[in-house]
């Protein structure tokens, strides 16, 4: 069991690495493939594209995918429920909002954006734990869930309110596009803001994964346990919906993402925390980064990477849950 | 039972959930090292509420709880776990743990805060999957467990633990008859062994079975507390249950009949 961590992970950590390495060389510059080092010698454009354009993409790419499958595992034991994703308390719905005011009211530029969904998005997690501390029906998970789902229809009913005030040429492709996901716009200026929060909540959720699993544990168990489940709790869903509102700011609502890689991570290595929350961080990192190779190569046009993680993901789902059943 | 100080007692304990009834009412017993207690009662009596209390999980509106001669709030959750392992009525696991992942879960208390469980633990947890003969399903994943199993490796994650105080939520609720003989032997092993067992139950056969003393409540209330030959009389179940039945003498112990009307 110990063994099978160690080479599973080591396997996935060295195939991001390489992934990685490759991802950089790959594109449409100057024709779709390769860009071979003799090219990168001889055409300065090359070598800033690389540096400027696809380094902060690919690793905006493992981030954005490292962070949000971490949150969702994260997300799934503390609310002892495999189907949850990092979106769904009120945080993906949240950003939305924040992104869409900005780009109607805010002065549409690209920081802005980013601050307003960030913003936006916490400000979804505080309602929903707000209004869960509020409600008087059913216990802790039960009220999340539903406060959760009444944050998210808010916040949803504000983008549709806001998509029919905006500006059909300038506006509203501009939020369509980035209620669609994608990255197109990363450069090193608004990657390495985020680069700190997710960090942090990365390295927080990594550390506490013994206490993950602990707190997957039936309440009253998790007490017998020495846990103190309302505080640990907090930190932990502070650490998860922090790291993605800090992608989800840069990316737009990348779906999915959180929901499969946890469920290929524990199928992988198992459902214990210790191995199944850097299973997931490695997996989600490399399944956004294929995904988003794809994203900017495939056509001549970007295709949302909001598109083909939902496609791919949801893909692998049913073909899981058909052929195996759920883990 | 001897001249020992009980590791266990309560004081005239109040508790209501939020302001409204009480849940339990005027309650005080003490429990002492080494022996099994049965707390017995009818459905709703304020078992359960009764182990989550000494537990610490909510604290009493009046009266005093001791563990180890100290008062509850004396213990740091910390030190707290490791005097009292819990075993509740049920624990849904919706994740594939493996037994021994989970059984090691019971190491907890002893490992820091950030500390992942080493050698050691994976030795102590393996050691108490031996002692309840379980060894062998340490590979298994805990949702392929029959109910039987299931409940033996809840116990197994609480004896990982290595307290000296084990409280199990109506253990043989769900069980056939030779899991529950199985698992009341090993209650009654484990006491031999030194820890006290304090467990739940609304059926007097399986105290009758194991108990040292028993505890009799009925709506909130101790009604009778002592020995088992003493509480679980006739009389004396009868008013807790306010039921008909009869306690009959046999082959030196003693069993329960439900006093229905003749065919």
């Amino acid at each position: 069991m110990i063994r099978g961590f160690h080479r599973t992970t080591f396997f996935l950590l060295l195939a991001l690495l390489v992934g990685a390495a490759l991802s950089v060389f790959w594109g449409r510059y100057p024709r779709p493939g390769w860009l071979l080092p003799d090219r990168l010698r001889a055409d300065l454009l090359a070598a800033q594209l690389l540096w400027n354009l696809r380094m902060p993409r690919v690793a905006a790419a493992v981030l954005v995918g490292a962070a949000l499958s971490a949150s969702g595992l994260t997300l799934q034991m503390l609310f002892r429920n495999p189907l949850v994703e990092p979106g769904f308390l009120g945080v993906s719905q949240g950003a939305a909002f924040g992104a869409a005011f900005a780009i109607l009211y805010l002065g549409r530029s690209a920081p802005t954006v980013q601050a307003s969904a960030a913003a936006f998005a916490l400000l979804g997690l505080w309602l929903t734990y707000f209004l869960a501390g509020h409600l008087r029906y059913g216990g802790w998970i039960l009220r999340m869930v539903l406060a959760g789902i009444a944050v998210s229809a808010l916040f949803s009913a504000g983008v549709g309110m806001l998509k029919y005030l905006a500006d059909p040429l300038t506006q509203l492709p501009e939020i369509t596009f980035w209620l669609l996901g994608g990255l197109w716009s990363t450069r090193w200026g608004n990657f390495l803001p985020i680069l700190p929060l997710t960090v942090l909540s990365l390295t927080v959720l990594f550390l506490a994964r013994w206490r993950l699993n602990v707190l997957s544990l039936e309440e009253e168990t998790a007490f017998s346990l020495g846990a103190a489940p309302g505080r640990e709790r907090l930190v932990l869903l502070l650490a998860a919906v922090g790291a993605t509102a800090a992608v989800v700011s840069l990316a737009g609502t990348v779906g999915w993402v959180g929901l499969i890689v946890p469920h290929l991570a524990r199928r992988l290595v198992g459902a214990d925390a210790r191995r199944a929350l850097p299973a997931s961080l490695l997996l989600g990192g490399l399944f956004v980064l294929l995904c988003d190779d794809l994203a900017r190569t495939v056509s001549a046009g970007e295709v949302p990477l909001g598109i083909l993680t939902s496609l791919s993901g949801a893909a692998a789902f049913l073909f899981i849950l058909t052929r195996f059943g759920a883990k | 039972m001897t001249g020992n100080h009980p590791i266990l007692s309560l004081h005239n304990v109040w508790f209501s959930y939020n302001g409204a009834r009480d849940v339990l009412q005027d309650i005080s017993l003490a429990v002492y090292p080494g022996t099994v207690n049965a707390v017995l009662g009818p459905n709703g009596a304020g078992k359960s509420t009764l182990l989550h209390l000494i537990l610490g999980l909510y604290p009493p509106r009046q009266g005093e709880i001791r563990v180890g001669g100290h008062p509850l709030s004396a213990h740091s959750r910390r030190s707290l776990s490791r005097q009292i392992a819990l075993v509740p009525q049920r624990e849904h696991i919706p994740f594939e743990f493996r037994v021994l992942e989970y059984v090691l879960l019971g190491r907890t208390p002893h490992l820091d805060f950030l500390q992942m469980p080493g050698p050691e633990d994976v030795r102590a947890a393996r050691q108490a999957l031996e002692q309840l003969g379980i060894a062998d399903l340490a590979d298994r994943r805990v949702s392929a467990l029959s109910g039987g199993e299931h409940q033996l490796v809840l116990i197994a994650r609480a004896v990982a633990q290595e307290t000296p105080i084990l409280l199990l939520d109506e253990p043989t609720a769900h069980l056939d008859l030779a899991n529950k003989r199985r698992i009341l032997t090993l209650l009654r092993d484990l006491a031999a062994q030194g820890t006290t067992v304090l467990f739940t139950t609304h059926d007097p056969e399986t105290a009758l079975a194991v108990a040292d003393t028993c505890i009799l409540m009925r709506a909130g209330r101790v009604l009778y507390q002592g020995p088992v030959d003493d509480v679980l009389t006739t009389e004396k179940l009868t008013q807790t249950y306010e039921t008909p039945l009869r306690v009959l003498p046999v082959d030196g112990t003693r069993v329960v009949l439900l006093d229905l009307a003749p065919r």
